[in-house]
């Protein structure tokens, strides 16, 4: 008995060492909620940081959402914007995948779902109207720069 | 403990946990309405090429008035689950919990839905037919998962020369989208701080498995968990981890009590 258990303690510990790999089954992507992986802030690295600017004015990050005095027990806000930053982790992701070489608007990027529900989050944050544009940078680094979006643009689409 | 009292209380804090989860999306609704980031007009696309049948099953699901529905669903049964024993109101839960996590490509909240989905399927295993093997199989499966959640993330970190440095804390406290308050990112980028949390925190996932083997540990492990949680959810917001990871904590009390008397 002690020695399964032991077995199985060594296996956990070899399994939870190897390198995370991005799933490639939709199916297993999708049910991923019941195959936990109980890794959490592994690799504490720089997060993708989404900007948006309207009418070529200054970038303006979209973070978190602010803390009110319940925030501990029950955040809706705070877990809407924490869903937010992870669509926009996982447009880094899927793009990462791609090759390097594409323009920011290659068709390939532009026609990801990620890519669409970034463009939703980002113009939540613009006022109605403007022409906008937003961009992920990851280390200070521009990621992924949108072309500019909305105003004449948006009418016409 | 017995069974069935471990059964009752994760009950009771899982009908927090899932009350929370389902009242947080109800209170942005918005976002999963027809002109909402998560529309179902865009997260449909995902399964252009799925059979008809299974595209208009999710249609009808994850559209903005199935999307409602699901979450009645899980809204009555999270709120029914220390009331009504049936398994039927356990097993809803666990559908709808699911339903909402697949319609967001995979999960909403991370980490707490997965173990707000393993504590509901324990609590269904076990009224499926209590007083049997499957009842202790639904608590030893939670109990099992709470102590991989915390063991597994603590060896995963060791792999990471920033945490065993001790340096990992001031990295994650600056990350934007936690939005840590100012004067706690502060405390926790002091050099002796961080190391010393980093350290606490490695030394307290990695030895957690501790908690089966000895019925003092358990209590105390317990009882660090309850605290690291709370401020989890103070400091980086993540308010669901602290109900979901408490509602397993019954399970594991009661195989502890079991095995050691």
């Amino acid at each position: 008995m002690s020695t399964a258990a032991l077995v199985a303690l060594a296996l956990v510990i070899a399994v939870s060492l190897r390198a995370r790999r991005p799933v490639q089954s939709m199916l297993i992507s999708r049910l991923r909620v019941l195959l936990p992986a109980w890794r959490f802030f592994d690799r504490p690295t720089s997060a993708p940081v989404l900007a948006v600017r309207a009418g070529g004015g200054p970038w303006i990050g979209i973070g978190a959402a602010a803390r009110g005095p319940l925030s501990w027990a029950i955040a809706p806000a705070g877990n809407l914007a924490l869903a937010y930053h992870g669509v926009v982790e996982q447009l880094v992701a899927e793009v990462s995948e791609l090759d390097a070489a594409l323009a920011h608007d290659a068709p390939v990027i532009v026609a990801l779902v990620s890519y669409e529900l970034v463009t939703r989050i980002a113009r939540e944050h613009v006022p109605a109207g403007a022409a906008w544009q937003w961009r992920i940078q990851v280390d200070d680094e521009d990621f992924l720069v949108s072309p500019e979006l909305g105003g004449v643009t948006e009418r016409a689409a | 403990m017995t069974a069935g009292l471990a059964v009752l209380w994760m009950a009771r804090l899982a009908a927090v946990a899932t009350t929370v989860a389902a009242l947080e999306l109800v209170a942005v609704h918005r976002a999963v309405g027809d002109e909402g980031v998560f529309r179902w007009a865009t997260l449909r696309r995902d399964y252009a090429a799925a059979p008809a049948p299974v595209r208009a099953l999710l249609d009808a699901l994850f559209g903005a008035r199935g999307t409602r529905l699901v979450l009645g669903v899980q809204l009555a049964s999270g709120l029914a689950l220390p009331w009504l024993d049936h398994p039927a109101v356990a097993w809803l839960a666990v559908a709808s919990t699911l339903a909402i996590a697949v319609r967001f490509r995979g999960s909403y909240n991370g980490g707490s839905d997965a173990m707000l989905l393993v504590v509901l399927i324990a609590i269904a295993l076990a009224r499926t037919q209590p007083g049997s093997p499957l009842e202790l199989a639904g608590l030893a499966y939670a109990a099992v998962q709470l102590v991989l959640s915390y063991f597994i993330s603590g060896v995963a970190k060791l792999a990471d020369a920033q945490w065993r440095r001790g340096t990992a804390l001031p990295l994650l406290v600056r990350l934007p989208q936690y939005a840590v308050p100012a004067r706690l990112a502060a405390l926790l980028s002091r050099p002796l701080v961080a190391r010393g949390a980093g350290i606490g925190m490695l030394a307290f996932e990695c030895v957690f498995p501790l908690a089966l083997v000895q019925p003092t540990a358990c209590f105390v492990l317990l009882g660090v968990g309850v605290a690291f949680h709370l401020v989890n959810a103070l400091a980086f917001g993540l308010n669901r981890f602290l109900w979901t990871w408490l509602a397993a904590y019954p399970a594991l009390l009661f195989w502890v009590a079991r095995t050691h008397g």
